[in-house]
């Protein structure tokens, strides 16, 4: 079944984009006759070639091999047979016919069983948690026998006058290793908490399609080979991208732009709109591989992400930019001139390429109020919105409307440092933050800021470790 | 009154601690990080008193002591279990596998050292 789909599906693909038998096998590096083999079925494929076809074909490797619907299918058939839910008048044989003929029903019917499934083992891993959970009791074992030996250890130096100094000193090195381990265990305790407060989160569905999307890393290519594709129907290179977007929008579907709206300003609803009307498949491709329901609103949340990544993609193409970034060291002031003043623009495109060569960033948009309306790229550099509560991260002090660019070392409540760069938007309220670590931005001209003295930013002062903050507005119930 | 005590315990710096308090009070001390190797030198070699804790790679400690009182040669060697867990039903479960005493971590070296004199006296 696979290798019928997949042979099928790589001939209709590659004639509906014009891409010849002989090209598309020079392009992965196979020979034409090969291809032919693959394409008729008379040869599998999988693996990297694979992959390297899809690329080329901005198609997944799910859509290709056929692996989606044969998921649908296994879905399908759990569902039949759940005990729960199954009925004696499903027909396990008419599973095919049902898919083939209401794909849209199947997929619902699966997400339907999947949400209802996962809301029942939620429902019993909570309740069951702390009484029986194996990973928690063996974390709490690990904790109390490295205070154990701690205390004992200390026990033993403070009561007992007549050591040996080469024992004393093997005591001594035997406390810091200990104590070393008891706080990497105190964090691993921390973050394991972390992850319940998170799976409570999950009803949120701006935080779950913004994990949803930290999680395709991958999609970034698929965007752009789409963005590159519809640009390409647009505009020559060096050609006027607002008056093409102009002509191809039909006057219906152009949207109501403000006259005194800038120039990026302009382009940028503009292209919005035009990649909303022509939605490429690639979207609808991702869309399809989420479980999220179409109706729900974290589907909407996705797909109007995936819209803009396009259209940013459409307005900065990912070469360029990339090229650019590295001949100026990922200088933001430089990028952002580059891209007519759209600091916005510039920060989302380098938070969506960090797999393909830009720094490995954090992206926050933080409304008039300090309130963080979105989160993208490596979001483990930056996983909680709450974090940014503290006055002092610098996105608080860019103000509106300002031109210049806040950077600051700043350090988090655990001692980790990040480098932080703000600035505020030419019209609106909201302004923009890249958060970065020393690795990410090495090969950048910030590299040099991480010699300054950090800044202590914390969650909320109640339970921050920088006591002598000059942002402090009520005590910590944490005490040295 | 001190014998040879046989400390079975994966945490290198809780052994080190043990190792040096007991000899200081005239035990000959000997050690094990691994439940299985422990019961293969029990057998060879059976101490005095045995310190024994639960959590162990190889074989658990409850598992160890079992096996302990299965053999007619170790069925009454004293046995002090280590736990870290400190529930009632770990309580129940080492005393009906045969500990003679039990221990809960965090412990004070004093209550360890007074519990292995009273094992071997």
């Amino acid at each position: 079944m696979a290798r019928t789909i997949t042979g099928m599906m790589i001939r209709e693909r590659r004639r509906e984009l014009g891409i010849k038998q002989v090209e598309l096998a020079r392009r992965v590096g196979i020979s034409a006759s090969y291809l032919n083999l693959i394409e008729r079925n008379k040869r599998g494929i999988g693996g990297a070639l694979l992959g390297a076809i899809g690329r080329e074909l901005s198609l997944t490797v799910d859509q290709l091999d056929g692996s989606a619907e044969r998921r649908l299918r296994a879905s399908l058939l759990e569902l039949a047979n759940d005990p729960e839910l199954g009925d004696p008048e499903m027909d396990p044989a008419a599973v095919d016919e049902f898919i083939a003929r209401f794909p849209g029903w199947a997929r619902g019917a699966t997400r339907a069983h999947q949400r209802y499934a996962e809301a029942a083992a939620d429902a019993e891993s909570l309740s069951d948690r702390l009484a029986h959970d194996p990973a928690l009791a063996e974390a709490i074992h690990e904790m109390l026998t490295e205070i154990t030996a701690l205390r004992s250890t200390a026990e033993i130096l403070a009561t007992t006058a007549d050591i040996d100094p080469a024992q004393r000193h093997r005591f001594e090195y035997n406390m810091m290793d200990q104590s070393t381990r008891l706080s990497v265990t105190g964090s691993s305790l921390a973050r394991y908490f972390d992850r319940i407060a998170g799976d409570r989160r999950r009803r949120n569905p701006q935080g779950d399609a913004e994990d949803l999307l930290d999680r395709r890393g991958d999609i970034s290519l698929s965007l752009d080979a789409a963005a590159e594709r519809l640009r390409a129907t647009l505009i020559e290179d060096g050609g006027d991208l607002e008056a093409a977007l102009r002509a191809a929008l039909p006057r219906a579907l152009r949207p109501n732009i403000d006259v005194q709206a800038a120039r990026n300003e302009r382009v940028a609803m503009l292209t919005n709109a035009l990649v909303a009307e022509r939605m490429p498949p690639e979207i609808g491709a991702i869309l399809d591989s989420t479980d999220a329901a179409t109706d729900s609103p974290m589907y909407a949340i996705v797909r109007n992400e995936l819209v803009g990544r396009v259209a940013d993609a459409i307005r900065l193409p990912a070469a360029g930019f990339l090229e650019l970034g590295r001949r100026v060291h990922w200088n933001f002031e430089d990028l952002i001139r580059a891209a007519d003043d759209d600091s916005a623009l510039v920060f989302r495109r380098t938070a969506a390429l960090f797999a393909r060569g830009a720094p490995r960033a954090t992206h926050l948009v933080v409304d008039a109020s300090g309130r963080v309306l979105r989160r993208r790229g490596a979001l483990d550099l930056m996983p909680r919105a709450r974090d940014i509560d503290c006055p002092n991260w610098p996105v608080h002090h860019v103000g509106p409307f300002g031109s210049r660019l806040l950077i600051t070392i700043v350090m988090l409540s655990g001692s980790e440092r990040r480098l932080a760069i703000a600035g505020s938007r030419r019209r609106g309220m909201a302004a923009d933050m890249l958060i970065l670590d020393q690795a990410s931005s090495a090969d950048t001209v910030y590299a040099v800021h991480w010699q300054e003295t950090p800044a202590p930013v914390g969650s909320t002062c109640r339970i921050c470790i920088h006591q002598d903050c000059d942002s402090r507005r009520e005590a910590s119930v944490i005490t040295h | 009154m001190p014998g040879r005590v046989l400390i079975v315990e994966d945490e290198p710096n809780i052994v080190e601690s043990l190792t040096f308090l007991l000899s200081r009070e005239g035990f000959d001390v000997t050690s094990h990080g691994n439940g299985v190797t422990a019961f293969d030198a029990l057998l060879v070699d059976p101490p005095d008193v045995l310190v024994l804790d639960v959590m162990l790679p190889g074989l658990n400690g409850f598992d160890l002591l079992r096996r302990l009182r299965g053999n007619p040669a170790l069925a009454s060697l004293p046995v002090l279990m280590l736990t870290a867990k400190g529930q009632k039903r770990d309580r129940e479960v080492a005393e009906a596998c045969g500990a003679n005493l039990f221990m809960i971590k965090p412990f004070s070296n004093a209550d360890v050292v007074a519990a292995v004199k009273r094992l071997a006296g």
